[in-house]
């Protein structure tokens, strides 16, 4: 099938890349743009390994294809750290001890962010509500949260 | 899914027309069950028709005492709505319990309709409001109860050319109370193994006036209960009602489940379900 | 022992780049002029191979090469113990999956589409799926061998004459699920050969350097031509212990001379991941009237699936578990290891004693009513203590920790205010209940395998060292607590610490990252390393300075000597300009038993760590739903290295454990993989973890690195029983059939 321009923002920059519109978003990243920060886990929607931030909400790569991007803005753990500066987020996953094998932790951090975003102090079930939708199968959770809330908090601060 | 045709309106006549052309083509929605579909081969439409270049099909407002839904309304629009919230909590409470996150902030309820499966979260609320979709195709519009379009499991009774544009309901009475309880297997990230909404209207003297009772994942489409709705009516919300109307919800569960394999379980867990959606609805009724 | 450095949560290196996206797993590699593999796989449980016909595939656009049988110059079979498991299957295929082609093309649609172009006739074989039919003659052999892989049997003290004298027996059959370690990310990677005829291959994994062997005997190459980069890996937890899919990557990639790079599908890896073993436990235990613990009948039967790997050993080690943390002193055990058309079963954290000790601490429970005895005091009574002898008889002489740990989960508040924490359940139909349980689990290899840990440490030019060791982080964080061992003993700070894992290339063979056993060995041998390194470096500096050994100090930034403050950029040039190498290799062999258990090969184990569980759990008394409310985790690990890191495999265990306990369960009906994704594998989401709290007993172990064991285990097993007497306390349903699904806990509520 024929391949088509498509431009988008992504990272706060624009995009443009040749590719066919039904290619998924989450292939596009890792194989065309070398983005592999953002993980794919089941392709299926059920892990939250490759959530990405779609205009600002927190989607499924793995569900969205590129045609459906098309002149809107994708935010990926690439995009996180504005100037080099890590996200409050990124510092508090570290140093929380949120991070075991990794895997799911951009994502995590995607889904976090998300919530973040709209709310700026949560509360733990908020928190839990925000990244259920991604699969962690080291750490339990429990750290995770608690980064979540140290960034927070880091934030109202800050 | 990078073999088929994948098209891009920008606005609804062209949507139709395209449909009208090609009753084969695709419409993605959110596409949270289309591409999963299409990711395991069941399905490989030739051409994909994407939603989500024009607005207007993304909206909820009211009017005139109904409440109208855009078909690409996410769930996450419609779980935070203010209107749904506070007139058809049931509905909110349903797209809320959707998948994760990243799953209601693409999937619609157009999609979820469109799709007909039996454990879809919004179709028990939306049966519970008496919700119509309106229908439309180039040729024209009509209006049909969510009941009457679901067919089957995963089958819904669209003729070629037509699409969901909205769903709406009227704005349930004031004295109106609903709720959706969903039995899965975690608390997120779950499919329903049974899932039931109800929606009640008491009379300022405490009979029931109204009931409505949807059951969903007890039977390839989901389903009212209505003998279980007329245990209730014109009666006092009574403990002895409700237990009659429980013994009916589950009746009437056992009939339709038969032999299957889940009925064993789903007969008797279906009290549970009904026992907590009665919980949500009349807690003063469970105070011990 | 005044310590700097250990016991101290240090945040691990490694997030760093995982927090950026920065981290490169091995699946995230690519290369320009890359290929993309694809793995052609049975979709028959047992069936013979009558043809095979790659032509079609082999024309198809794109396609570079498709390989079969024919195509492995070497071994065609691989297993960590017996190589019993084809590569590419020949004549015939055992489970759904089984692998029979492999191919490369120029994308990853090419290669997709070739995989269906490949012809296989089969003749379908009759499948045996049921492991106790496979033990019949009768039963079609899956293997010419026959379908009993392993048969063992162990006997110490008069069993029947302790049952004669038990006050009560209880005699249950428990049957176990068949998880599946289900890592984020998949089985996968890269491989390449190099212009200087090293094959590498990047591949997720947990012993890089077996790999080699593994898969230069596969390709008929020899083992310094093969190079495996197993760092980092998305999640092992003992599925990526035995060969995934190393070897058909470094024959895609040998056979092109082209980067090629495979990666599974979650539902490939479903299908073909290594599964933990279902087992079937038939458990008989007398105990007199005080609930002193006498005789114990254990036969166990475990399903290995249709290939070996560590199956044998895995079965013993439930064996030698098969008493819990429990002293008993007369044991008669008897195992079966079998094969059948079900999938394959390996490693999986726990190795066999998730199975039994799920059920010892029913029986416990069971025993403790029928005796009117308190949970927690029959367990006290009974733990097994240094000098004790274990399940299989032989004794037990480093520190164990049961009773410790059991008195410390005694001491919770979800312990001792339990009718508190019960009294107000959330629904009138819902009802509470705490549940406690405690599991030991060996560190390390046991009696026979080879089992040392070796490391080297270096000052590089920058001042930094460079520690490396073979042992591969696997998300476990051994390499935050090998920086913290190597810095405590350098005299230096953890930051001036690099740690490199994983890497045949560049780092000594320290075995596997399984078995618990990393910190254990590795950690000893970073010992003996940076000890040799520190005296090279004040030997040097003493004498290029001038001053006396004893006057030079390694500091946390600099090093003193004498009078003069030097940093580590000025002590590495001062000492590498002039020809001197700082670097050090280290090595540790862990010590052994003085006598292997008599007809059980490989055991005992030495060192054991222990852990213990209290759960709060609500159940749905009308539909069987069950919700874990609130965890206590009690964990002797010996001396902690890293605080935030044990918390974190506690943390992650019990949630690991939960759903062992729950919902995790692979449904395999006639040979047919049912489950394929996580849409219905069923893992705790957040919202489904309740809080946890982690208390540490440490039970300090003298061969151990600081007095450290090895955790990363033992942290998954009780809570499973302490969820399933948590339901027992609540609702009176016993359960003994993994997992207490919806529909189980309802039928036991409706039976009851």
């Amino acid at each position: 099938m024929e391949r088509e321009r498509i431009c988008f923002t992504l990272n706060n920059s624009p995009v443009e890349i040749h590719c066919h519109p039904g290619e998924r978003l989450v292939d596009v990243l890792r194989e065309q743009l070398d983005l592999t920060g953002t993980k794919e886990g089941c392709g299926q929607g059920e892990c939250g390994a490759c959530t990405v931030l779609l205009d600002g909400r927190a989607v499924n790569s793995c569900l969205v294809l590129i045609g459906q991007v098309a002149e809107r803005s994708v935010l990926t753990i690439e995009g996180l750290a504005a100037g080099g500066k890590l996200d409050p987020l990124q510092t508090a996953f570290v140093t929380e001890g949120a991070v075991q094998c990794g895997y799911c932790t951009p994502g995590m951090i995607i889904s976090a962010k998300a919530l973040l975003m709209e709310k700026q102090n949560p509360t733990e079930a908020e928190i839990k509500e925000a990244i259920a939708g991604n699969l962690c199968r080291c750490t339990g959770y429990i750290k995770i949260i608690k980064a979540v809330q140290t960034a927070a908090s880091a934030r109202l601060e800050g | 899914m990078n073999r088929c045709n994948f098209v891009s309106p920008r606005a609804m006549s062209e949507v139709l027309d395209i449909l009208a052309a090609d009753p084969e083509a695709k419409l993605l929605a959110g596409g949270t069950d289309l591409i999963v579909q299409m990711r395991e081969g069941r399905v490989s439409p030739r051409t994909l028709v994407d939603l989500s270049r024009f607005g207007e099909l993304s909206y909820i407002k009211l009017r005139h005492d109904t409440l109208h839904v855009g078909c690409m309304t996410t769930f996450n629009q419609v779980a935070r709505n203010p209107l749904v919230v506070r007139h058809a909590p049931a509905l909110a409470q349903a797209a809320r319990q959707v998948g994760s996150v990243q799953i209601r902030n693409q999937g619609t309820i157009g999609g979820n309709l469109a799709n007909a499966s039996p454990a879809a979260d919004s179709i028990p609320p939306l049966i519970a409001l008496g919700a119509k979709a309106q229908v439309v195709s180039r040729d024209g519009s009509r209006s049909l109860a969510i009941e009457d379009l679901l067919a089957g499991v995963g089958i819904n009774t669209l003729l070629p050319g037509e699409m969901i544009a909205e769903i709406n309901f009227s704005l349930p009475a004031p004295r109106a109370r609903s709720a959706f309880v969903k039995l899965g297997r975690r608390k997120a990230m779950a499919i329903a193994r049974i899932s039931m909404a109800g929606l009640l209207v008491l009379s300022a003297d405490g009979l029931v006036t109204e009931a409505r009772l949807a059951l969903g994942a007890v039977g390839a489409t989901v389903f009212r209960a209505l003998e279980a709705e007329a245990a209730l009516l014109h009666k006092p919300l009574d403990r002895a009602v409700v237990a009659a109307c429980l013994q009916a919800v589950q009746d009437t569960v056992a009939q339709k489940l038969g032999r299957r394999a889940s009925a064993t379980y789903k007969r008797e867990a279906i009290r549970g379900v009904a026992e907590e959606l009665f919980f949500q609805l009349v807690p003063e009724l469970s105070a011990p | 022992m005044n310590l700097r450095w250990i016991g101290k949560p240090i945040p691990r290196q490694d997030a760093w780049t995982k927090v950026t996206g920065e981290a490169r797993y091995m699946s995230d590699l690519s290369m320009p002029n890359m290929l993309w593999g694809r793995v052609l796989r049975s979709p028959h449980p047992h069936a013979l191979i009558k043809s095979l016909d790659i032509s079609e595939a082999v024309a198809c656009p794109g396609v570079v090469t498709v390989l079969t049988h024919h195509d492995v110059p070497g071994l065609n079979a691989y297993g960590i113990v017996v190589q019993d498991q084809p590569v590419l299957c020949s004549d015939k295929v055992r489970f759904v999956g089984d692998a029979v082609a492999v191919l490369a093309a120029e994308s990853k649609e090419a290669a997709a589409h070739a995989l269906e172009l490949i012809k296989v006739e089969y003749e379908l074989l009759p499948g045996v799926f049921d492991p106790e039919v496979a033990m019949q003659q009768s039963s079609p052999a899956i293997h010419a061998k026959g379908n009993v892989l392993r048969h063992s049997k162990v006997h110490h003290g008069d069993v029947e004459a302790a049952f004669a004298d038990s006050a009560v027996v209880v005699e249950r059959e428990y049957r176990t699920s068949r998880p599946i370690s289900a890592f984020l990310e998949t089985e996968g990677g890269m491989a390449m050969f190099g212009a200087d005829g090293v094959l590498t291959v990047y591949c997720g994994a947990q012993y890089p350097d077996r790999d080699v062997i593994q898969v230069a005997r596969a390709l008929g190459l020899e083992r310094d031509k093969v190079r495996m980069v197993s760092s980092l890996v998305g999640g092992g937890f003992g599925g990526k212990d035995e060969i995934t899919v190393q070897i058909y990557l470094a024959l895609l990639a040998l056979n092109t001379k082209r980067p090629v790079k495979l990666v599974l599908s979650r539902e490939e890896s479903m299908v073909t991941g290594w599964k933990k073993h279902p087992m079937i436990v038939r458990m008989k235990t007398g105990a007199s009237i005080d609930g002193t613990l006498l005789a114990h009948e254990v036969s166990i039967i475990s399903d290995t699936g249709a290939y070996a790997s560590l199956g044998g050993t895995i079965l013993h080690s439930a064996m030698e578990h098969c008493s819990g943390p429990y002293r008993v002193p007369n044991v008669k055990v008897e195992g079966h290891c079998v094969y059948t058309n079900n999938s394959i079963s390996g490693a999986m954290r726990g190795f066999g004693v998730n199975q039994v000790t799920f059920a010892m601490e029913t029986q416990m429970d069971i025993l403790a009513e029928e005796l009117g005895l308190d949970r927690l005091d029959i367990r006290l009574k009974n733990g097994l203590k240094d000098g004790d002898k274990g399940a299989l008889g032989s004794l037990l002489v480093t520190a164990m920790g049961p009773v410790q740990t059991l008195q410390a989960a005694g001491q919770t508040e979800l312990w001792s205010q339990r009718e508190t924490y019960k009294a107000e359940p959330s629904r009138p139909w819902k009802k509470r209940g705490v549940g406690l349980a405690a599991a030991i689990k060996g560190c390390g290899l046991g009696f026979r395998m080879p089992d040392f840990g070796a490391a080297s440490v270096e000052l590089l030019p920058s001042g930094f060292f460079r520690v490396r060791v073979g042992c591969p982080e696997i998300g476990q964080g051994n390499t935050i607590a090998f920086a913290q061992m190597a810095a405590e003993v350098l005299g230096c700070s953890v930051d001036q610490v690099e740690v490199v894992t994983g890497d045949t290339g560049e780092t000594p063979d320290s075995g596997t990252s399984t078995a618990s056993r990393s910190i254990y060995v590795a950690g000893n041998a970073i010992i003996d390393a940076a000890t040799k390194v520190v005296e090279l470096v004040e030997q040097g500096i003493s004498a290029r300075l001038v001053v006396d050994v004893e006057e030079v100090e390694l500091g946390e930034a600099e090093v003193r000597a004498g009078d003069a403050i030097l940093s580590y950029l000025d002590v590495a040039a001062l000492l590498l300009q002039n020809g001197q190498t700082c670097y050090a290799s280290g090595r540790f062999d862990a010590p052994k038993a003085t006598e292997e258990v008599p007809s059980v090969y490989g055991l005992p184990h030495l060192v054991f760590g222990t852990n213990a569980h209290v759960a709060l759990v609500e159940v749905d008394t009308m539909t069987g739903q069950v919700e874990v409310l609130r965890i206590s985790a009690v964990s002797d690990a010996g001396r902690v290295i890293n605080l935030q890191g044990l918390e974190g495999q506690s943390e992650g265990g019990a949630v690991m454990g939960m759903g062992y306990a729950l919902t995790e369960d692979i449904i395999i009906d006639q040979g047919m993989v049912r489950t394929l994704n996580f849409n219905n594998y069923i893992i705790p989401t957040a919202m489904d973890t309740p809080p946890i709290s982690t208390t540490v007993v440490e039970v300090v172990e003298k061969t151990g690195p600081f007095g450290a064991k090895g955790v990363g285990e033992v942290v998954c097993i009780s809570i499973t029983p302490a969820i399933t007497n948590a339901i027992y306390d609540a609702v009176k349903v016993r359960v003994t059939e993994l997992p207490a699904t919806i529909e189980r806990v309802l039928a036991g509520l409706q039976d009851g």
